[in-house]
């Protein structure tokens, strides 16, 4: 027998975007083992990359195109009926209503750069609506570009140089598990590690000091500390005369920011903030690493801004252990447009109408006129429930005549899906993937033949737009007609850099072309000024927001709304949102929802644990199993997002469509509601 | 020198792609997952730290579950000194979960029979690591010689004198995050946790058990009555329980069908040498109840009963508090005897026996009440009920003799039931929970 053994990398919406070498025996994966070469991933993967095995071949993978019966249950069909219905259908909407009267909608499901297809034959086919902003990360990006002027951090294994880690909303042992690798580095080297989160995460086992502030609160936690290092005179005034505008002016607008006002907003005691405060002033160099949580409030933008100033003011940029560790782009060289600017709605596309938040999609599209939406199209993503308002998105759904669904197992979105297509998993087909954390171009090689009937997207396109009366010479240059054509244009794209080549990808990860190991080590900041901008004209000026980093409330506060309690969605180790949750290998380790409670705000409401509870607002409810927890603040409902409405999960039932401060963000975590017992 | 895992739990995030890693190598054969991560004060109460531990099988060189096993389906693998299960062999009696302090052994309800670790020997054997070594995102989990250690001394680990073949680094107490927020515990909220039940037995999975050790020593005293009282319908009634005894034993195996296999451990597993014991004492009652009047027989047979009773309490000696259990008011030893003096109306032993099992059961709920575990009320009222009511019919004589079995039957079903409930074996929560204690 044959074995094989294939360098790839996972595509997942993830840090780590794990180097690992797949081993096939006649065709088949039958195991993994690591790929050292990559410095941030040397050892295994995650539970969720240990599990593609299963995912690849489960029984509950949809192998073939599968038709809606009018009984509501799905039927096999051939690809030739599939094709001629969909392509039928684009046709006679196009002609009726306008190529806007079709929605095409993608997300994070699986990244690379074949992904640009998809738009390449919206392009070809005359337009389509399509949705702008992004569910997770953008208010921090464009906070971070305004700040700073890109988006990039030190590599993940300057870790080890910092004297003092901040994470900062981020729970990296359960997202990021192998940057816990270097923080255990820089602790063996006497750095310290503070977490701060409401909740008591597997990461804060291993801090020094666990800050618990109540959600959304983070900003005025931040301003507060740069008063008092203000103060103290904590700061780097060298750095800051050389390379930062503003100073002052945020100087001067701290005034309202001591420590009893700090401590009554964000329910942190003063001696706690005071003891974070001082290890920031005295410790260096500081790395910073926020999560992507906090963002995801209306008040969003404002708060990464604030914390970055900590960064900012300390002087802890550009150097070994010092950086502002948010999202490091340096790797998508292949972008034309990056993130957070991809995802303005701002008329880059002439053929294409971008009227349709991700953050609002349901209400959105409820709402579109001339034309109303006909048909939808969904690819490598799940926005019935994730995206806010679940209810809206099913009305949504509801509203069009016709859905096309391209995916690999039955979620809540393939179900309400007319035709349902099979999607392909990372084994089947090439891409180039960058990351978001560590420094690598990948490529993701092709290691086995689709299952069964399953054919990878740009071949659904390739066969629909001959379907819909395109020539091969129409075709040609815009989508790969087999498997060589596509590995031919992935071999064109990486022409243009001379450090990267076909052969070397092959055998493994490698370091982005241009890369800075430091970022910023060069003290240059592309910014309007030149400088590192507290104050920025431009964020207010786009954004409406205050031109210095400061704080709002989020939108939905304790005592000022109708409801009591936080929910919080966090990302558990057991999925990437609503991937893998549906495996069995998964199910044992996590058989469904549960909600953690603080045993006092259960006692108040006569709840014991092991109740099932009913967690509700005005937007919808969701009923599940509840747990004590001794270790998150009260105030707060835990639930980790993506468990699927049928195994009784679905928290965006809950959420509200709302758009962060800035970078059409999705501020989904603001978001207050009550529970009940019932019984 | 031994090789094995060697496990950092300063590394270890709980992250439990070891677990996934294993089961994927292990496809086909682990249907439950071999290796878990248990995790310290998963409920995040102050004051305490939480932490990992992420166990398979220790591969012990003293292993218990070798010589436990009554079907002989554990051997040591002579290259790797892997302790392996042949499943063909496995009657599903899960006692060997009982002889392990690390929970190594695991059911699978869907085959009926145990499975386990196997030290990834294939991997070995190709000069890999085990999967979950090979699996482990932060390094936590690796295999290697080492010296082997005395006993583990790590926080909450059990205590044994199995001899693990494992290393476990960062010994101290694992650090406690200094927290801006604390909950505050009151006194019922920290006795309501202290008194949660950890173990492995229960009398929810062990009822056929229950029956069993009811019904056997109930059989020892049908037959000494038989003895001076033979009749045909005792025989009936006798044969009957004993058929009723032997079923309720076979079901409580994963594969009642190989419960012969249970026969070939009687040098080394208690459990084997019970149904043994059993078989035999059975066997020689019928030969008698067939040549009745032979009554040595009847007294040999008798003998035999009261030996296989002693064995059947032996079989219980993994109680955490072992003692405690071996010498228990429902002890089927002393049950049976009782049994024997009513069935031969001889009113001091009843007085002695009563008088025992009362001493028994008061000094166990004293030393069970200290460790806060006083449960299951009605029980203890059944209990001491038939216990005081059955010295005043008694000391009334022996007229309602009939009357006076029921009574005690009801007690003693009530304490055998108490018996299930209050039993700790060793494990790894029960390890957790004592340390948590203290």
């Amino acid at each position: 027998m044959a074995i094989r053994r294939i360098n790839t990398v996972c595509p997942r919406n993830c840090y780590s975007t794990c180097s690992f070498r797949v081993q096939v025996e006649d065709g088949r994966i039958t195991g993994y083992s690591t790929q050292p070469a990559n410095r941030a991933t040397p050892e295994g993967m995650c539970l969720k990359g240990q599990s593609y095995i299963e995912r690849v071949y489960a029984r509950d993978r949809i192998l073939y195109p599968l038709r809606k019966e009018t009984s509501g249950t799905f039927k096999r069909i051939s690809w030739p009926e599939a094709l001629r219905e969909i392509a039928g259908k684009m046709m006679l909407y196009k002609k009726q209503y306008g190529p806007h009267s079709i929605f095409f909608y993608s997300s994070s499901g699986s990244s690379g750069v074949v992904n640009d297809f998809s738009l390449a034959f919206w392009r070809l086919f005359g337009g389509a609506t399509v949705s702008y902003g992004n569910l997770c990360w953008p208010a921090g990006l464009e906070a971070t570009r305004m700040t700073l002027g890109d988006n990039r951090h030190n590599v993940p294994w300057d870790l080890e140089n910092a004297r003092l880690i901040l994470l900062w909303g981020k729970n990296a042992a359960e997202t990021n598990v192998h940057e816990m690798i270097f923080i255990r580095k820089a602790q063996e080297q006497g750095a310290r590690l503070v977490v701060i989160d409401p909740r008591r995460t597997p990461t804060a086992e291993k801090a020094d000091l666990l800050i618990q502030p109540k959600p959304g609160t983070d900003g005025a936690l931040a301003l507060g500390i740069a008063r008092f290092l203000i103060k103290k005179d904590m700061v780097d005034h060298d750095f800051i005369r050389d390379h930062v505008k503003g100073y002052d002016s945020f100087t001067r607008s701290l005034g309202s920011y001591d420590m009893d006002t700090v401590s009554r907003i964000t329910g942190v005691p003063v001696s706690y903030i005071e003891k974070l405060a001082g290890m920031i002033g005295g410790i260096q160099p500081m790395t910073l690493i926020p999560g992507y949580g906090m963002q995801r409030y209306t008040n969003g933008g404002q708060t990464i801004r604030c914390l970055l100033s900590l960064s900012v003011i300390t002087g802890n940029i550009g150097k070994p252990g010092a950086c502002w560790h948010y999202a490091n782009l340096q790797s998508y060289v292949f972008d034309k447009v990056k993130e957070p600017l991809s995802y303005y709605p701002e008329g880059n596309h002439s053929l294409f109408r971008q009227t349709v938040s991700k953050a609002r999609l349901g209400i959105d599209l409820l709402q579109q006129k001339d034309p109303e939406i006909k048909m939808i199209w969904v690819e490598r993503g799940n926005p019935v429930t994730q995206n806010p308002d679940t209810n809206s998105n099913l009305k949504a759904f509801e509203k069009a005549d016709f859905r096309v669904v391209v995916e690999q197992f039955m979620t809540d979105t393939a179900r309400e899906a007319d035709i349902i297509l099979p999607a392909k998993s990372l084994f089947e087909q090439a891409d180039l993937v960058g990351s978001y954390w560590n420094p690598y171009i990948q490529l993701k090689q092709k290691v086995i033949e689709p299952p069964e009937e399953i054919k990878p997207e740009t071949e659904i396109y390739y066969l629909l737009a001959k379907e819909l009366g395109y020539s091969d010479k129409e075709l040609e240059g815009i989508l790969p007609r087999n498997n060589e054509a596509l590995e031919n244009w992935l071999k064109e794209r990486i022409k243009s850099y001379p450090e990267l080549s076909w052969d070397q990808l092959i055998e493994g990860p490698v370091i982005a072309p241009g890369i800075q190991e430091i970022a910023f080590s060069d003290k240059h900041f592309p910014t309007a000024s030149g400088k590192i901008e507290l104050y920025s004209d431009e964020i207010a000026r786009r954004w409406g927001v205050d031109p210095l980093p400061s704080f709002t409330l989020p939108k939905e506060i304790p005592g000022k709304s109708r409801y009591p309690l936080y929910l919080l969605t966090p990302n558990t180790k057991n999925r990437i949102h609503s991937q893998f949750g549906n495996l069995d290998i998964i199910r044992q380790l996590d058989p469904g929802p549960v909600a953690e409670i603080n045993p006092e705000d259960a006692a108040k409401r006569g709840i014991r644990e092991g109740d099932t509870i009913r967690i509700y607002n005005d937007r919808g409810e969701l009923r599940v199993k509840c747990r004590y927890n001794y270790g998150q603040i009260p105030g707060c409902v835990v639930i980790p997002n993506g468990y699927w409405i049928s195994e009784g999960g679905g928290v965006n039932f809950l959420s509200a469509p709302r758009e962060t401060d800035m970078g059409h963000g999705t501020a989904f975590h603001d978001n207050l509601v009550e529970i009940e017992h019932i019984s | 020198m031994i090789r094995g895992f060697i496990y950092d739990r300063e590394a270890c995030v709980g992250c439990e792609a070891c677990v996934v890693a294993c089961s994927i190598a292990n496809r086909g054969e682990a249907a439950v997952p071999w290796r878990h991560v248990f995790t310290f004060n998963p409920k995040r109460l102050p004051g305490l730290p939480v932490f990992f531990y992420s166990l398979a099988c220790n591969h012990c060189m003293d292993a218990p579950c070798i010589p436990a096993c009554p079907a002989t389906a554990y051997s040591r693998d002579p290259v790797t000194g892997a302790v392996l299960l042949n499943a063909d062999e496995c009657i599903g009696c899960r006692y060997c979960t009982w002889a392990c302090p690390y929970d190594a052994p695991q059911f699978n309800d869907r085959s009926g029979t145990m499975e386990k670790c196997t030290f990834c020997t294939e991997r070995l054997a190709a000069g890999e690591e085990p999967a979950c070594v090979a699996g482990c995102p932060v390094d936590a989990l690796t295999f290697g010689t080492f010296e082997p250690e005395k006993s583990i001394r790590a926080s909450g680990f059990p205590d044994s004198s199995t001899k693990p073949v494992l290393k476990i680094s960062g010994h101290e107490l694992p650090p406690i995050p200094d927290t801006s927020y604390r909950f505050s515990l009151n006194e019922k909220e920290h006795a309501d946790i202290n008194s949660q039940a950890t173990g492995k037995i229960s009398l929810r999975k062990e009822w056929s058990l229950l029956l069993f050790t009811l019904l056997v020593p109930l059989m020892t005293g049908m037959l000494a009555r038989y003895i001076l009282h033979p009749g045909p319908a005792a025989a009936l009634l006798f044969t009957g329980t004993g058929l009723l005894a032997t079923g309720f034993s076979l079901m409580h195996l994963g594969k009642p069908l190989r419960a012969w296999k249970a026969l070939r451990h009687v040098n080394s597993s208690w459990l084997s040498r019970e149904i043994a014991g059993f078989g035999l004492s059975y066997g020689l009652s019928i030969l008698y109840l067939l040549i009745p009047d032979k009554p040595g027989l009847g007294i040999s047979a008798l003998a035999f009963w009261v030996l296989t009773l002693w064995i059947m309490d032996q079989v219980y000696r993994y109680a955490r508090i072992r003692w405690l259990f071996l010498i228990h008011s429902s002890s089927v030893l002393l049950t049976g005897l009782l049994w024997i003096s009513i069935a031969w109306m001889q009113g001091y032993a009843i007085l002695f026996i009563l008088f025992l099992k009362t001493g028994l059961y008061l000094v166990r709920k004293m030393i069970l009440y200290r460790y806060n575990r006083i449960r299951y009320l009605p029980l203890l009222i059944i209990r001491l009920l038939a216990l005081t009511s059955a010295a005043f019919y008694l000391l009334t004589g022996p007229a309602y003799i009939p009357l006076l079995f029921s009574i005690l039957l009801a007690g003693e079903i009530a304490d055998r039931a108490e018996f299930y409930l209050e039993q700790e074996i060793n494990g790894i929560s029960a390890s957790f929970s004592a340390w948590f204690k203290k």
